[in-house]
């Protein structure tokens, strides 16, 4: 029970970790200090952006349950913060069926992906780094999909000698989805032609199993 | 009258090298000489430009030039993180850079120029080296150093990793600052080629 506890406690702070990213909430506050000279509209903009971000970061409590369009806009929100701080060196594409937007899901569980997909490649792409976010329903299965050029990083192995970081985030969505959607999902990662493709599949939901789901 | 410095400034974000060089104008005696966005320009950047300090983000992608500059680390990560795997940096600045913790930095910095040894300590093994090898940079742990030998000026590192390549440390250099019963000089006439010697595991 005690070790159960824990485990919840564990998971809750990873989640904070994910929502609230000291350091990318400093690197854009940085940004947005450069941008005040330079150009005050789109210092004003990635102000917008980054509130929006936060403000669903810090009210998602209710995470076992969240519609996938409300964790795309706020992915949208990150995805604008950080094209304003990478200039020509990001590309951001996305391909969203309308119909996969009621699909529920489990919050900033996609955002762990896309961050990854920025921070790895970053360093291991060509410049511009692209990115590919693609989510669609078919006889209710959810896909979703993350792909980004440059390689895969094996293991967090690096990460952590090198930024002294936990380097957990693809284990956390593991266990997430092991817990909330057992037996019916399938996670993906893998390299082909110079891209890494994170693939997520959901298949069918009952409601009861989403409200124990954490 | 402060005494004139060049510096580079290594970010592959364009925003953040524009809020270094802004927050860098106030101080006359600062030019910044240079600007890198990844590590192949900045390795250019260091040749050609011969800076006395550089500013950079540890974020840079991976791989480093044991250069004879200052390094300052600039980044959005914990102080402390950093701290933990790297010795060779003259200060760290956390983003945002908070003005007058740079002024420090920059206070440090003619102060560590006036008194060079003072910057030069003792390495333990578990310490680790920010250096050019070769034409990267890289992060090497003292215990992972095999073997160094002159080649000239410089020297040439051997890792235990398979890293090898020139640096622009001095033979005389690695004397000073690697742990004292880590390396003893053979063929002293030779070409100087300093190993492990036989206590390295006591």
């Amino acid at each position: 029970m005690e070790k159960a506890n824990s485990l919840a406690q564990d998971a809750q702070l990873q989640m904070l970790r994910y929502q609230l990213n000291p350091h990318f909430l400093f690197n854009s506050m940085n940004s947005i200090r450069a941008l005040i000279d330079e150009d005050e509209t789109k210092a004003r903009e990635m102000i917008t952006e980054l509130s929006e971000f936060l403000r669903y970061s810090l009210d998602s409590k209710d995470y076992s349950n969240v519609p996938l369009k409300n964790e795309i806009e706020a992915i949208q929100h990150y995805f604008a913060i950080q094209k304003k701080r990478y200039e020509d060196k990001l590309e951001v594409t996305y391909d969203i069926n309308p119909q996969a937007g009621d699909y529920p899901v489990l919050s900033f569980l996609i955002h762990p992906l896309v961050e990854n997909a920025v921070k790895y490649g970053m360093r291991t792409s060509p410049m511009p780094l692209t990115i590919h976010l693609k989510a669609k329903t078919s006889e209710g299965v959810l896909t979703i999909e993350v792909c980004n050029t440059g390689k895969w990083v094996e293991s967090a192995q690096q990460e952590k000698q090198m930024y002294a970081s936990t380097g957990t985030g693809l284990d956390n969505v593991r266990r997430r989805l092991e817990n909330a959607f057992p037996y019916r999902h399938r996670f993906e990662v893998f390299e082909k032609e110079g891209k890494v493709h994170v693939q997520l599949e959901i298949r069918g939901y009952a409601g009861e199993e989403h409200e124990k789901a954490v | 009258m402060k005494k004139p410095f060049k510096a580079l400034i290594i970010d592959d974000e364009r925003l953040a090298r524009k809020d270094m060089i802004s927050l860098l104008s106030v101080h006359e005696n600062i030019t910044v000489c240079g600007e890198a966005d990844d590590v192949p320009s900045a390795v250019k950047a260091i040749e050609k430009l011969n800076p006395d300090v550089i500013f950079l983000d540890i974020q840079m992608p991976g791989d480093s030039t044991d250069v004879d500059a200052h390094i300052i680390f600039v980044t959005a990560y914990d102080e402390y993180a950093i701290r933990a795997f790297e010795v060779n940096a003259l200060d760290y600045l956390l983003k945002p850079v908070n003005p007058d913790r740079l002024a420090k930095a920059l206070e440090k910095l003619e102060f560590q120029e006036q008194d060079l040894p003072e910057r030069i300590r003792k390495l333990n093994y578990d310490d680790r080296l920010f250096l050019m090898v070769g034409r990267h940079f890289k992060f090497l742990k003292v215990d992972t150093i095999l073997g160094v030998s002159a080649a000239g000026d410089y020297s040439e590192v051997l890792t235990s990793d398979g890293n090898k390549g020139l640096t622009h440390k001095s033979m005389k250099e690695w004397e000073a600052r690697l742990p004292a019963q880590y390396f003893i000089r053979v063929h002293r006439s030779s070409g100087s080629t300093a190993q492990p010697s036989s206590t390295w595991n006591s």
